[in-house]
């Protein structure tokens, strides 16, 4: 090209109209943490998204929190060990390989927070209250006498006394709805060891409620 | 026909038995008396709930766990969290500590009178003590080629207050577990 027209070219008015398009302008846009999937927050928590680790205790919190009820029987405690159940995901994420769901490897970190826990803790003021003593219940029948609250405490205070796995594995079966399979896998025992764990469960816990249902 | 097993009455109670073994239910009262006792049981604790806490709660937890996070370092993924910086320098840091430390007792009390003799001092001395274990051997080796400058380039070298940064940084049952390990080596040097 001449020199002449060049020099015309640039020396012409013109009028920019300038678009920026970047290769990511291009993409959609991410959706926002609510509307990930567990997978997809771990991902981004895992890469130190603190935001999106947010997002997965705001989803799991309760269930967390549940699960660490009905082991301690209290809500300070419970809620201590919630948030200590989180604070060890958030170190863990880097090995969580999502073989399981990541409610189940949370509940598999509860357990195992809430057994090492709670054996050195003492127990509940509850379970402690000498007016509640899990013996007086025993010679009662189910409903009589007792009202449904008491009742209620009354199973809590047993069911914190059974043996620490029997307990563990009642609370995922009966609360949360876990298959054996799942129990067993948070537990690290066989399927059989759990339904025989729920077993022995229910029959320490017929024993200690003194019930013949 | 056999009693149910006590896998097979969790099974009955829960309704997930198989239809042929089931089928002695029909004929056996002692296990339908068992299933039954069962159902009762899971039905009364499935029954039971636990308080609702506040529903302030809930944020006040997330911040709870927020603020915890925040201390945290990011999770790193795989085998390459053990070999940050983050994670070396302590650790080495650690072993020159515990280097030290062992070398000296293993050289025992210091004589009351001086040794009015002259012994040319090898300066491997320290090490040539640590060859004799095997244990530390592979400390020896790890943190033998490595010379104070190399060391302190790659910026390894011992500042004050390192030492206590690093075992600062261990949790419980790691400061336990180095406790075990120096009382035993103390106790190993004296006999």
């Amino acid at each position: 090209m001449p020199y002449g027209s060049a020099i015309r070219r640039w020396s012409a008015p013109m009028e920019w109209s300038v678009k920026v398009v970047t290769p990511a302008a291009e993409q959609a846009p991410a959706p926002a943490l609510e509307h990930q999937d567990d997978a997809q927050l771990v991902v981004l928590a895992a890469a130190g998204g603190r935001e999106a680790f947010d997002e997965i205790v705001v989803r799991h919190r309760r269930s967390v929190y549940q699960v660490c009820y009905r082991f301690v029987n209290n809500h300070e405690d419970a809620s201590d060990l919630a948030q200590e159940v989180f604070v060890r995901a958030w170190r863990g994420l880097g090995q969580f390989k999502g073989q399981s769901a990541l409610s189940t490897w949370l509940y598999r970190i509860a357990v195992n927070v809430c057994l090492n826990k709670v054996s050195l803790k003492s127990l509940s003021t509850e379970a402690l209250d000498a007016g509640d003593r899990i013996e007086d219940t025993r010679t009662e029948r189910p409903g009589a006498g007792l009202d449904r609250r008491e009742r209620a405490r009354a199973v809590r205070r047993a069911i914190q006394a059974l043996p620490k796995k029997q307990r563990a594995t009642l609370i995922l079966r009966t609360y949360h709805e876990l298959s054996h399979q799942q129990i067993a896998d948070i537990l690290g025992n066989s399927v059989g060891t759990v339904k025989a764990n729920l077993f022995h469960a229910l029959g320490n816990l017929r024993r200690i409620l003194g019930s013949e249902p | 026909m056999n009693h149910l097993t006590p896998d097979e009455l969790i099974d009955a109670a829960q309704d997930v038995l198989d239809a042929e073994r089931h089928r002695h239910l029909d004929t056996c009262e002692f296990c339908g008396k068992e299933v039954e006792v069962l159902r009762a049981l899971l039905r009364e604790a499935a029954g039971v709930e636990i308080p609702e806490p506040s529903p302030l709660f809930w944020d006040h937890f997330s911040a709870r766990v927020r603020q915890a996070v925040a201390e945290e370092r990011s999770p790193v993924v795989g085998w390459s969290r053990w070999f940050g910086w983050s994670t070396l320098a302590p650790a080495g840091a650690l072993a020159a500590v515990l280097i030290a430390m062992v070398a000296t007792v293993a050289r025992g009390p210091v004589p009351a009178a001086p040794d009015t003799s002259v012994v040319e001092a090898s300066p491997d001395a320290a090490v040539d003590v640590w060859l004799e274990d095997e244990d530390w051997a592979v400390v020896a080796d790890l943190l033998g080629p490595v010379d104070w400058d190399t060391a302190g380039e790659a910026g390894l070298a011992l500042v004050p207050g390192d030492a206590e940064l690093a075992v600062l940084s261990l949790s419980e049952d790691e400061q336990r577990e180095l406790s075990r390990l120096l009382a035993g080596e103390i106790e190993r040097s004296k006999s």
